[in-house]
């Protein structure tokens, strides 16, 4: 009876739906990417900064669960919903934006054998589901009745606007060169040669807008803290604060993954263990896409210390007069290449 | 000798995109090297404490035999921080209230019979307005025993030409 | 815009429909304890509307119930990032009317203090501009290479910002030999750090983006507004209180006063880069050539006791004679003018022969520039408001007084 019933529980999270969005790349992997994320952000920008970062929860691991504190204060902090705002939207858009930022994972496979939906396309429904978040946080500073969350949402998005075309692009720029839109075709294509080699200026487009896209220095301009206080976010408190601040290192991790799958080939190296049929080809292939992305996100956060943050205008100007540009060439290098290879 | 002007112009305005480029490498670096090597200033307060050298215009403390009861610290106090008190038949002596006082040691330098002085400890948490005022034999205690005593670790800072600031370990 | 109403005092206007008015401050990131008004048109500011005075504490009519030495203690919070040049000028009206010089070294200490406070002084504001464009790097380099002038400041006067170290005829306290050795340390120090400043900070082409031609001040404005120190020189106007009028030790140093012309963030910027530096050369030659002797003026040490003399000879240390608890210089006026790290800070003292002023008037240079955020935003987007507000660095408790 009571094995029956292991087994039944056991099966539940192994099925792939559940545990794609529970354990990884979602819920769980992601809380725990969170954690580590944010608390490097803050020791690198400590360590850079001549200071110590983050110490005094835990002295002894350098203060590594200073977030799970951060969180208990978030959680135990009154939520104060200001009298003028409109209450509904305003409440669903954070957490909303959460949880839609995690939805792409729905669409990436780990594995090559294991994935929550077999699709043909997962590398378009994933790159279409990372464009709704956005549109939450526009709901959010609608909802404020603010001014500064105004002027942050509508910042926000003009730089949709900017980026969501670099980051598709510069994706096709990738998937011209496969030949497929499928993650798990792409990855296993880059058997020998990985995608950022084959295609770099895609792959260099495709990192910038994704520091746009999730609001990384310098392109920290809908939240820009001397400017409009917080963006659209200015008037959230407590746990609303602390979700609409996770969303962004979601977005950031979930576009990463894609990116590890897109440019840094994926799962490879991969290789199995006999016998361990769970182990070769779900657990050992989830922790390789999952460091890449991890460090890729560390090379992002990195960026806080060094840079300020761009005017508007310039970030605009920026991504269409410049990067949009190299996405353009990444294309046109992806075709020539995928041409060369046909006509040789 | 004195000073004169000198017309200056801003150095390489509008950047070419392989000079920005270089710029961005090299404040990249940089940061990359502070990453490595870090050249840490901040110290773990509560645990670890700096006090600060001779001379520094702490918490004061007076000398109740020196004392003459002229009365001078209290007039020159610019913040009414000093007030003198009756301490027994004909005899006056200053007590300072630390909710007024902003330690510019004044007091201290006029008193003709230097029967005040500064002590080192400035950082003390007062728990109730009562408590900030230093009357009487309380006045007269050196709170550097008793503040500088207990578990913390002593450092004095020392200015470095490499790092800064350096602590350096008294006990 | 008109106005249409006028109830009570409270006078209500129109708005047109297309501009935004926002009220930046008084609870604001950055907005420090002002508040600005401004008028957007979309991104772009079409009008900027400084509001002083949350931080005002009516200092010149305190100054009037308090002796004159106690003032250089009010005086100095106007700002204590720059205590050491506010009390100078305060010192310096003073003497004239008692009539009183101080002697060399005390003229030469006085001038260390006052570049180590210009040094620190412009360290946080460029703090405080590298927040405001968000530079979280640039803002703990310079205010944790501040600390080093801070705590150089300490060792000399024994307070890290309210130094209250000008007393009438000289200074109170003499310096050791190790001090000015571990000034030379520190001085070292921030000269090496000025080049990763200016890597990781000015060079960086994104902050750099921030200041090009953001918040231009032309030559014939800055004078047309009465702008003073870093700024006015950022724009072409040579004027330095240290040239024209020198004070202190500063006709015995060699120095150069860096002159921009264009005037725009970045300008501002390397002026007050260039004017670290030359405070570097200043001190390092104030070290070389610091004159032995006493630190307040003959008048003063003849009514020195015996105790006091022992201190004097045994700490370095100077007692207060007790008539400074009870100054009364003859009636008259006077002024001191002093170049502070922000720019001119002017004391008008009035005596009645009484034991406190008649009537003191002060003027300084944050109160000067303020009127920059009226001109400078207009015109330029939003984001720009915080850039200009920290490239003129402006100081709110100075400027209400
Ligand atoms: S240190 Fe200054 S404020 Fe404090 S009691 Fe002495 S004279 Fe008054
Ligand atoms: S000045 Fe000195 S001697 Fe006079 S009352 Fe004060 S502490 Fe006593």
């Amino acid at each position: 009876m009571l094995d029956s019933f292991i087994l039944f529980i056991k099966n539940i999270i192994l099925w792939p739906p559940v545990f794609y969005l529970l354990i990884a790349p979602g819920l769980v992997t992601i809380l725990i990417s969170l954690l580590l994320l944010i608390w490097a952000e803050r020791k690198i920008a400590g360590r850079i900064q001549m200071r110590y970062g983050p110490l005094e929860i835990s002295p002894k691991i350098g203060g590594a669960i200073q977030l799970v504190a951060d969180l208990t204060r978030y959680m135990l902090q009154e939520i104060i919903i200001p009298r003028t705002v409109d209450t509904l939207p305003y409440l669903i858009a954070p957490i909303a934006g959460f949880i839609i930022s995690l939805l792409p994972v729905a669409a990436i496979p780990i594995s090559p054998i294991y994935f929550p939906s077999p699709m043909t396309n997962s590398i378009i429904v994933a790159l279409a589901l990372t464009t709704l978040p956005p549109i939450l946080n526009i709901l959010a500073a609608w909802a404020s009745n603010n001014k500064f969350s105004l002027i942050g949402g509508a910042r926000e998005s003009f730089l949709i606007a900017a980026y969501e075309l670099i980051v598709i692009l510069s994706a096709i720029g990738a998937m011209v060169i496969y030949g497929t839109s499928d993650f798990t075709e792409a990855v296993s294509l880059q058997k020998n040669l990985w995608g950022i080699i084959l295609n770099p200026i895609s792959a260099i487009a495709f990192y910038v807008a994704v520091l746009m896209a999730t609001g990384r220095f310098p392109f920290e301009i809908a939240e820009a803290e001397a400017e409009i206080v917080m963006g659209a976010y200015t008037e959230y408190s407590g746990l609303l604060y602390g979700l609409s601040m996770g969303i962004s290192y979601t977005r950031m991790f979930v576009y990463n993954v894609i990116f590890s799958l897109l440019f840094l080939g994926g799962w490879q190296p991969f290789f199995t263990i006999g016998g361990h049929i769970f182990i070769s080809y779900v657990l050992i292939p989830a922790t390789v896409v999952i460091l890449k992305a991890l460090i890729v996100s560390l090379t992002m956060v990195f960026t806080r210390a060094i840079y300020g943050r761009l005017r508007i205008d310039q970030a605009l100007g920026g991504a269409w007069k410049f990067w949009f540009l190299v996405a353009i060439v990444g294309l046109i290098w992806g075709s020539a290449l995928t041409y060369l290879q046909q006509v040789i | 000798m004195g000073g004169k002007y000198v017309e200056k112009v801003v150095p390489s305005r509008n950047l070419s995109l392989l000079n920005k480029a270089k710029n961005h490498a090299e404040a990249l670096a940089l940061g990359a090297k502070f990453l490595v090597r870090p050249l840490r200033i901040t110290y773990r307060y509560p645990i670890v404490k700096e006090i600060p050298d001779q001379g520094y215009r702490g918490l004061i403390v007076l000398d109740d035999n020196k004392c003459i009861g002229c009365s001078l610290c209290a007039r020159i106090c610019p913040a009414s921080a000093m007030k003198m008190f009756q301490a027994g038949e004909k005899k006056l002596r200053p007590a300072v209230n630390y909710e007024r006082c902003v330690f510019c040691g004044y007091c201290v330098d006029i008193c003709p019979e230097n029967a005040l002085k500064h002590a080192r400890t400035h950082d003390v948490v007062f728990e109730s307005g009562e408590s900030m005022l230093y009357i009487g034999e309380k006045f007269t205690l050196d709170p550097d025993t008793q503040i500088l005593s207990g578990k913390v670790r002593i450092y004095r800072v020392r200015v470095d030409e490499k790092r800064g600031l350096i602590y350096e370990p008294i006990r | 815009m008109e106005q249409i109403n006028n109830v009570g005092g409270f006078s209500a206007k129109k708005v047109d429909d297309k501009t935004l008015i926002l009220f930046f401050g008084p609870q604001h990131p950055s907005s420090g304890h002002m508040r600005i008004i401004v008028k957007l048109d979309g991104d772009i500011i079409v009008e900027s509307d400084p509001d002083i005075g949350y931080v005002h504490r009516t200092m010149e009519k305190l100054s009037e119930t308090k002796e004159w030495i106690k003032n250089s203690v009010l005086f100095e919070r106007l700002a204590i990032l720059d205590a050491g040049n506010v009390t100078q000028a305060y010192i310096i009206a003073l003497e004239k009317l008692l009539n009183v010089e101080p002697p060399p070294r005390a003229l030469y200490l006085r001038t260390i203090l006052s570049e180590i406070n210009r040094i620190s002084s412009h360290l946080y504001g460029m703090g405080i501009f590298a927040i405001m464009i968000g530079s979280s790097t640039g803002y703990m380099w310079f205010f944790g290479d501040r600390e080093i002038m801070v705590q150089l400041a300490e060792r000399i006067t024994g307070s890290r910002l309210t130094h209250t170290y000008h007393i009438p005829g000289g200074v109170r306290r003499d310096v050791s030999n190790a001090f000015l050795e571990e000034l030379e340390k520190g001085l070292n120090y921030i000269e090496r750090r000025l080049k990763d400043y200016e890597v990781m900070f000015v060079n960086n082409p994104i902050i750099r983006s921030r200041l090009e031609n953001v918040g231009v001040l032309s030559r014939e404005r800055a004078i047309e507004l009465g702008v003073t120190g870093p700024n006015l020189r950022a724009s072409g106007v040579s004027y330095d209180v240290r040239v024209e009028e020198p004070y202190g030790a500063y006709q015995f140093v060699d120095f150069e006063v860096p002159v921009y012309k264009e005037g725009d963030a970045l300008a501002r910027t390397f002026q007050r880069f260039d004017e670290i530096r030359q405070s570097i050369s200043i001190l390092r030659q104030l070290i070389k050539s610091i004159p032995e002797g006493p630190v307040l003026n003959e008048k003063y040490l003849k009514l020195f006791t015996k105790k006091m003399k022992d201190i004097w000879d045994a700490e370095k240390r100077v007692k207060f004679p007790s008539i400074f608890a009870n100054l009364r210089p003859p009636a008259g006026k006077a002024y001191g003018r002093v170049e502070e790290g922000r720019g001119e800070i002017f004391f008008y003292l009035e005596s009645s022969g009484e034991a406190k002023p008649y009537r003191v008037r002060v003027v300084t240079p944050s109160f000067r520039n303020s009127i920059l955020l009226k001109y400078l935003p207009v015109g330029e987007r939003l984001a720009d408001l915080p850039a200009i507000y920290g490239s003129i660095d402006y100081f709110p408790p100075e400027a209400d007084r």
